[in-house]
């Protein structure tokens, strides 16, 4: 633990402004701040939850809660809401915090005490904030975050004239490491004991707040810099790593070209160092399935074992390595401070197919899921803006697309190098990715040309500090991706695959049959049913079979196309060859290629349309959303189909 | 005979497993849970599919 300064502040438990009695027992408190200040990693701290963190601001955009126990053996609830400069909300995650902090928001009861979290680097903006909360008259800690970021730049803050100058507790924290936690713990220990215990939870009332005119907005900037001039010493040493390294990375041109290197190479080490570590697991699964098939008799047990849940489940979890390495740049770019620079970068690219700059984070967030980028969009305003970014944000190449285009590239694009050091297979990767971006902004530029005509607003982002990523935090990151993605493996592909064996081998063959036994079950019928509609886009009936519990989620297909390809083979054909040496020798380039295009375009697995309805609180846009995406997928795998063909590839 | 019947009912659980998880609205399924006497699920932005991915 860091010792770290603390102030002994002028404690009021005296009656609060708007407070019809002298207060309630301390259950449940609330982390207020400006975004990017470090209310997450405050809350993990505290409450040793492990929820995202990352050094650029709107990662939260809902409240989330969690509990702790005080020194004095007190529970209390935390609640960690969406960082906000003001009460004046202006966005949807805005709002929430301001509902919650007004108690407000419909089902939740409000917070009995305010722990204010501030970026000890930029004091100045919080201190508007604390102002604010303190008209609404629940007790409140100001928890100064970053404390050793702020001495490290010569900043010296005096939390004793900081207390007295605010009326309020004053502690020093430094979150990621968990320094000052227990400080904080006290101070909150001793506002409860300053509280009497006789009054219900929760039914403090707030004080007169209201949305404050020009005139008192202008005030309270006085009034902070007033404060500000009180506790802040600079001496010397100011952040220039950040402004000598901005000068290159914001260029108009040179940080364009660095932000493209920095996505490629990102794409090449997921082919290149992934690799040893996919043929380990590649090969622990033919051992497994050799074993099950010496170990068992012939019979349903063992096909189920070795053609459903071995090749389907292995199937996917051979991705693994790739998917963990995307994950370990990405939070390394994150945690450095890199992706609103991205953002930044990005906004006039943005700006120009019709979407604010606020939806890069949403657009970001689609590529580890749609789904929280669908989620993180609430840090838009405007309606119409973050609409588009909702209907676009499943353009985004997902995690989940990564198993379908890893198997299709490792089966038909050789393992060769372009101008002798760029892999190929990488460079398909980077296409594909490349063509989801361009694909999402193209839509976005239709969809505001043709429904919401009218000028973008401008896009006003804090860019954060450059920091170097924190190791325990890059490694957290990562296992928690792995643990989502084994999660899937074990639970919905699991159960997929398991079934699609089941559809995929009864009935059994017939006797005198002549054709593969799977041809007369229940998804071999189901898959021919469906052929004649796929087949113009160079679909054959496996993968008709495949792209229905794609639906569910898309890496199911490739387990699917494990499951269904096993079954088909028999026990020798399976023990010899990978899911990708099998497609290579069944499908033709051109189907493999209507396959990838299809998949850039998929339609959504049906959670990603639940969020769509529930964020939009409307069926409408999820129906829009699926009829748009199926049918840019059947004509981009149509295009692609037949232009491949007449190519002769 | 005990291979198959350990596979029906691997297969029955599955399918059991797809039907609360993937089929079934969520709105019906809390209402099944409120019968049941169960508690709520988290508000998981995912949790139909098993991926609890969540925003932020």
């Amino acid at each position: 633990m860091t010792a770290l300064d603390t102030a002994t502040p002028p404690l009021s438990g005296r009656p609060l402004a708007g407070s019809p009695r002298s207060g309630p027992s301390l259950a449940r408190i609330a982390l207020v701040g400006n975004p990017n200040c470090g209310k997450t990693a405050l809350f993990n701290a505290l409450t040793g939850s492990r929820q995202k963190v990352a050094n650029y601001p709107g990662v939260t955009v809902e409240r989330k809660l969690g509990s702790l126990v005080t020194p004095a053996g007190r529970r209390v609830q935390v609640l960690d809401l969406p960082g906000t400069y003001s009460l004046r909300a202006r966005s949807p995650d805005e709002a929430i915090t301001r509902d919650v902090v007004l108690g407000r928001q419909v089902g939740e009861d409000a917070p009995d005490a305010i722990v204010c979290v501030a970026d000890a680097t930029n004091l100045r903006q919080v201190l508007r904030l604390v102002l604010e909360l303190k008209q609404v008259g629940r007790p409140m800690i100001l928890a100064v975050n970053m404390f050793d970021i702020a001495r490290h730049r010569g900043l010296e803050i005096d939390l004793e004239a900081l207390a007295r100058a605010l009326g309020i507790p004053v502690v020093a924290s430094v979150a990621v490491r968990k320094g000052g936690t227990v400080e904080l713990m006290r101070r909150i220990d001793a506002l409860a004991e300053a509280m009497p215990a006789s009054v219900e939870t929760g039914s403090i009332t707030t004080g007169d707040w209201t949305e404050p005119a020009a005139d008192e907005v202008r005030q309270a900037h006085r009034e902070a810099d007033r404060i500000l001039d009180l506790v802040v010493r600079t001496s010397g040493r100011p952040a220039i790593w950040t402004t000598r390294l901005d000068r290159v990375l914001l260029h108009p041109v040179a940080g364009i070209v660095i932000l493209l290197v920095v996505l490629f190479l990102m794409f090449q080490a997921v082919f290149t160092w992934a690799t040893p570590a996919m043929d380990v697991i590649k090969d622990g699964f033919a051992w497994l399935s050799a074993m099950v098939n010496e170990s068992l008799p012939p019979g349903m047990l063992r096909s189920l074992i070795a053609d459903g849940i071995i090749a389907g489940v292995g199937s996917v979890l051979v991705f693994l390595p790739q998917i963990l390495i995307l994950f370990l740049f990405i939070i390394l770019l994150e945690d450095f401070g890199y992706m609103a620079r991205a953002a930044f970068l990005m906004d006039r690219l943005m700006g120009g197919a019709g979407l604010h700059g606020r939806a890069f984070i949403p657009l970001l967030s689609s590529f580890a899921c749609a789904i929280p980028g669908v989620m993180a969009t609430r840090v838009i305003e405007n309606r119409h803006d973050r609409l588009t970014t909702i209907l676009v944000a499943p353009l985004m190449t997902c995690s989940a697309r990564i198993p379908v285009y890893t198997l299709i590239i490792s089966a038909f694009v050789p393992h060769a190098t372009v101008a002798g050091v760029i892999d190929l297979q990488g460079l398909v990767m980077f296409g594909l990715y490349a063509t989801g971006i361009v694909s999402a902004l193209a839509v976005a530029l239709v969809l505001k040309r043709v429904f919401w005509r009218g000028a973008v607003e401008p896009f006003l982002l804090e860019l954060p500090n450059y920091k170097l990523p924190d190791p325990k935090n890059v490694l957290l990151g990562v296992l928690e991706r792995a643990r989502i993605f084994l999660r899937r493996a074990g639970t919905i592909i699991l159960a997929m695959m398991i079934l699609i064996w089941f559809l995929s081998s009864v009935p059994g063959a017939p006797d005198g049959a002549t054709d593969p036994a799977i041809n007369y079950s229940i998804a071999g019928r189901v898959g021919h049913a469906m052929a004649p509609l796929l087949e113009p886009i160079g679909f054959n009936w496996q993968i008709s079979i495949a792209l229905v519990p794609g639906l569910a989620a898309r890496e199911v297909a490739v387990a699917a196309l494990g499951t269904v390809y096993a079954v088909s083979a028999g026990d020798d054909e399976a023990l010899r060859s990978t899911l990708a040496t099998t497609l290579a020798a069944h499908w033709s380039l051109p189907t493999a290629c209507a396959l990838l295009a299809w998949y850039i375009f998929a339609p959504q697995c049906a959670s990603t349309l639940g969020v769509v309805r529930r964020e939009t609180n409307s069926l409408r846009w999820p129906l829009f959303l699926f009829a748009y995406m199926i049918a840019l997928a059947y004509l981009a795998a149509f295009a692609t189909f037949h232009i491949t063909t007449a190519l002769g590839l | 005979m005990w291979q198959a019947a350990l596979t029906y009912a691997i297969v029955a659980a599955a399918g059991a497993w797809v039907a609360w998880h993937v089929l079934l609205p969520r709105g019906l399924r809390a209402r099944l849970r409120q019968a049941l006497r169960r508690p709520a699920a988290s508000a998981g932005a995912c949790g139909a599919c098993g991926c609890d991915d969540k925003a932020g």
